[in-house]
C-alpha cells in the first residue's frame, strides 16, 4: 500500500537496536524518510534543529528520557507531533505521557500496522477541526443538522453510527485500527473478546455502501478499516 | 555484656540521671527538714528560757536560790545554766562565774560565750542565756547550751545515710538491671534483624509478650507490620511471576510448534502464511495475559482514586448498551437494558465502563444465538443498595465454581476451550473492589448472573419496609 503522505520525515528515538531496525524497515517500506537516534541526548539535539514531521519517541531512553525530551521541545515551542512508545502500561504513565505534550501513546509490544496507522493519523491531523460539513467523494456529512447523504441520497444513521462515520470522514483514506476506533470514538479502553468494532463498521457499511454503489468502506485484513473515495 | 557497654545505654544513663536527681532532691529535703527543726527547737528552747526566767524573777530571794539550786543539780544532761548575781556582779548562787559582759540584762534570749563553773572541762561555749533584774536589784541569768543542735544534726545525718544512700544504690542497681534487660532485648532484635537481612523473610522481631506494650514492643510491632507487607508484596511478585510463567507456557508452546513446522519448509505459501498468522495470534494472547495480569495487579494494589468523580452510573450503562446492542442483534440475542434511578456513584468512568463492558462482552460470548442478555441498574429490593447486574441465558457457571471465578487465573470449564486470557472476571473483580463494589455470581436458571453491589454505600439508607417490619 502506497503511503498517503510521501516524503514525510520521521525521527525515531529508540535505544533498542532491533526494535529500531524493524520500525525503520517498516516505515521505509511505506515510503517515509526516517532517521534514527539511539539515545535521548542525541535525539533531543536532532529534534531541535531538524525539520521533522513527526517524532516517534521511546519513553525510557539512556541519558535523557522521553518525558524530558518532550518537555524541553514543548518548552522551546517545537510543535512537531510526538508518538510515544512505552513498555509502561499503567494508566498513570499514559496520562503523564500525553500531559507532557505527547499526541499519542502506543504500548509495547505493538503491531507494526498499528504504529503505521497512528503515524499516518498524526501526520494528517485534520486541518480544520471546526468545519461544519465533511465531504469525501460523494459522501457528505452535516455536523450541525446531524444528517448524511451519498450523492444526495439521505443516509439514515443512528447517533453511534454518525460518530463513527464522522471519525472515518475526518481521516479519509487512512487506515484506522480497531483500537483507535475504540479509544477515539467510544472512549473505551478495553480489548473486547467479541468482534465489537467489526459489527459496528458492518452496520455502517450497509448504510453507506448501498447495493449497486461503489464500496467506500474497506476492511484491511488484520489491521482495520479505511474510508476511500469510490474508484 | 560488660559494664562499659551498659554504661553507654540510654536506660542506664537515664537511671543515673534519676539517681543524681534523687540524691540532690533528698539533700534539699533533709536540709529543709533540718532547718525547720532547728528553728522550731530554738524557738521552743528560747520560750522555755524566758518562761523560766520570768517565773523565777517573780519569786522571793530564798525561793529563787532554792530553785537555782534545783535547776543546776537536777540537770542530768548538763545543759542548764542558772545563776544569781548581786547588782555589783558578785555571784550569789548558780553555775556561772559572772554575768557575761556582752549579755544585755533585758529578759530576752541572747547567744553568748560562757563557761559553767561546775564542769570547768567544758570551757567557754556558745550558750543561749537570758538575764533580768529581780525586785531587790540582783541579776538573774538563766539558759541552756546548744547540745540539742548537735543531737539534731546527728539524727538528720543518720536518717540521710540510712535512707538516701541505700536508695541511691538501689537506683543505680535498677539502672544497671534495666539497661541490661533492654540491651538483651535489643540484642534479640538485632539478631532477628540480621536474620531478616540475611534473607529469612518469615522472621519477625521479638515481642516481649505479656502486659501492656512498651515503646520497644510498639516499635517492633510497627516494623513487623512493615515486614508483613513486604513479605506479602514479595509473595505477590513471586505469584505474578509464577502465574505469568504458567499461563504463557501453553500459548508459547503452540507458537513454538507452529513456527517449527513452518521452518521445515514443506508447506505451501498459503499454509505458511496461515501458520505464521496463528503463531502471531498465540503471541498476542500471551501478551494479553501479561497485560491483563499487570493491570489486575495495578488495580489491586491501587489506593489511588485519581480518576474518580461523582457520576451517574446510568450514563455508563447507556454507553455500554449503545456499544453492544449491534452485536447482540447480529448474534440474534435479545439484549435488554433496564435502568432505575440510583444515587450518584463515586467512580472512575473508564474503569467502570471497562468492568460493565467486560461482563456484557463475556455474556455475549457465551450466550448462544436466540438467547437473552439483560443489563440492569437499580436499587436492591431489601436494602436499596445500588446493583449493576448482567444476566445471560448461556451455559451458566457451576455452583462449585462461583466463588472461584473472580480469583486470578481461574478458568471455568466453560471458558477453557475458548480464546482469551481467562482474566476478564478477575479484572472485573479488581475494578469492582477498587470502587467498593462487591462482585457476586449466581445462577440465572439457565445461565449466569453477575452482580456488582455497592454494599458499603447502602449503610446510610433506610431499607425499604425496614421500619414497618421492626
Amino acid at each position: 500500500m502506497a503511503p498517503v503522505i510521501s516524503k514525510a520525515h520521521i525521527l525515531l528515538i529508540e535505544d533498542d537496536q532491533e526494535t529500531a531496525e524493524e520500525i525503520i524497515r517498516d516505515m521505509s517500506d511505506r515510503g517515509y524518510m526516517i532517521s534514527h537516534a539511539d539515545n535521548g541526548r542525541v535525539g533531543l539535539e536532532r529534534a531541535r534543529d531538524g525539520h521533522y514531521d513527526l517524532l516517534i519517541l521511546d519513553r525510557m531512553l539512556p541519558e535523557v528520557d522521553g518525558l524530558s525530551i518532550i518537555g524541553q521541545l514543548r518548552a522551546e515551542d517545537v510543535r512537531v507531533p510526538v508518538l510515544f512508545l512505552s513498555a509502561l502500561n499503567d494508566v498513570d504513565e499514559r496520562v503523564r505521557g500525553l500531559k507532557a505534550g505527547g499526541d499519542d501513546y502506543l504500548i509495547k509490544p505493538f503491531v507494526l500496522s498499528e504504529l503505521s496507522a497512528r503515524v499516518e493519523a498524526l501526520l494528517r491531523r485534520p486541518a480544520e477541526p471546526r468545519t461544519t460539513r465533511l465531504r469525501v467523494g460523494p459522501l457528505e456529512l452535516d455536523l450541525i443538522s446531524r444528517e448524511a447523504n451519498r450523492d444526495g441520497r439521505p443516509v439514515e444513521l443512528l447517533p453511534r453510527e454518525f460518530k463513527l462515520l464522522e471519525y472515518l470522514m475526518r481521516h479519509p483514506a487512512q487506515v484506522i485500527t480497531r483500537a483507535m476506533l475504540l479509544e477515539d470514538v467510544w472512549n473505551y479502553r478495553f480489548s473486547p473478546q467479541t468482534n465489537l468494532v467489526d459489527v459496528h463498521i458492518g452496520k455502517l457499511r450497509r448504510k453507506v455502501d448501498a447495493p449497486g454503489d461503489f464500496p467506500m468502506i474497506y476492511n484491511i485484513r488484520n489491521v482495520g478499516f479505511v474510508l476511500r473515495e469510490p474508484q | 555484656m560488660n559494664l562499659s557497654e551498659i554504661a553507654r545505654t540510654t536506660s542506664f544513663r537515664l537511671a543515673m540521671v534519676f539517681a543524681c536527681f534523687f540524691a540532690g532532691s533528698s539533700l534539699l529535703l533533709f536540709a529543709f527538714i533540718y532547718w525547720r527543726a532547728t528553728v522550731f527547737e530554738t524557738n521552743r528552747i528560747d520560750a522555755l528560757i524566758t518562761e523560766d526566767a520570768r517565773t523565777l524573777a517573780s519569786e522571793n530571794q530564798d525561793a529563787i536560790l532554792a530553785l537555782i539550786n534545783t535547776h543546776v543539780t537536777g540537770d542530768f544532761h548538763r545543759v542548764g545554766y542558772a545563776a544569781l548575781f548581786t547588782p555589783d556582779g558578785h555571784r550569789v548562787a548558780g553555775n556561772l562565774e559572772r554575768v557575761p559582759p556582752d549579755l544585755p540584762i533585758d529578759g530576752k534570749v541572747h547567744v553568748v560565750r560562757a563557761a559553767r563553773t561546775d564542769i570547768p572541762a567544758m570551757g567557754a561555749i556558745d550558750v543561749r542565756l537570758a538575764a533580768l533584774r529581780i525586785a531587790n536589784g540582783n541579776v538573774l541569768v538563766i539558759g541552756r547550751n546548744g547540745q540539742y543542735m548537735v543531737i539534731l544534726r546527728e539524727v538528720v545525718v543518720r536518717a540521710l545515710t540510712m535512707g538516701a544512700i541505700p536508695a541511691m544504690g538501689l537506683a543505680l542497681a535498677a539502672g544497671i538491671f534495666l539497661a541490661w534487660r533492654t540491651q538483651q532485648r535489643l540484642k534479640e532484635v538485632h539478631r532477628a534483624a540480621e536474620r531478616i537481612m540475611g534473607g529469612q523473610v518469615h522472621e519477625r522481631l521479638p515481642i516481649a509478650g505479656v502486659g501492656p506494650r512498651d515503646e520497644l514492643d510498639r516499635l517492633s510491632l510497627l516494623f513487623n507490620g512493615i515486614l508483613d507487607e513486604t513479605e506479602r508484596l514479595l509473595g505477590e511478585i513471586k505469584a505474578t511471576g509464577d502465574e505469568i510463567a504458567h499461563d504463557l507456557r501453553t500459548p508459547l508452546t503452540r507458537v513454538r510448534a507452529r513456527l517449527e513446522r513452518t521452518l521445515k519448509g514443506d508447506m505451501g505459501p498459503e499454509d505458511t502464511r496461515e501458520t505464521v498468522g496463528k503463531a502471531i495470534g498465540g503471541l498476542d494472547q500471551a501478551l494479553a495475559v501479561i497485560t491483563a495480569l499487570l493491570r489486575i495487579r495495578e488495580l489491586e494494589n491501587s489506593k489511588r482514586r485519581r480518576g474518580f468523580t461523582t457520576l451517574d452510573p446510568a450514563a455508563i450503562i447507556l454507553l455500554i448498551e449503545e456499544l453492544y446492542q449491534p452485536i447482540a442483534e447480529t448474534k440474534d440475542i435479545v439484549f435488554t437494558v433496564d435502568i432505575a434511578p440510583v444515587p450518584p456513584m463515586f467512580a472512575d468512568r473508564d474503569l467502570l465502563m471497562e468492568a460493565v463492558g467486560n461482563l456484557v462482552d463475556n455474556a455475549l460470548k457465551f450466550t448462544p444465538p436466540g438467547g437473552r442478555i439483560s443489563l440492569t441498574l437499580g436499587p436492591r429490593e431489601d436494602d436499596g443498595a445500588t446493583v449493576i447486574r448482567v444476566a445471560d441465558s448461556g451455559p451458566g457457571i457451576a455452583a462449585h465454581e462461583r466463588d472461584l471465578v473472580f480469583s486470578r487465573f481461574y478458568r471455568s470449564d466453560r471458558t477453557r476451550h475458548l480464546e482469551g486470557t481467562g482474566l476478564g472476571l478477575s479484572l472485573v473483580a479488581a475494578i469492582a473492589r477498587l470502587h467498593g463494589l462487591a462482585p457476586r455470581v449466581g445462577d440465572n436458571n439457565p445461565g449466569c448472573v453477575v452482580e456488582l453491589v455497592a454494599e458499603g454505600a447502602s449503610v446510610a439508607r433506610v431499607p425499604a419496609g425496614g421500619i414497618a417490619g421492626a
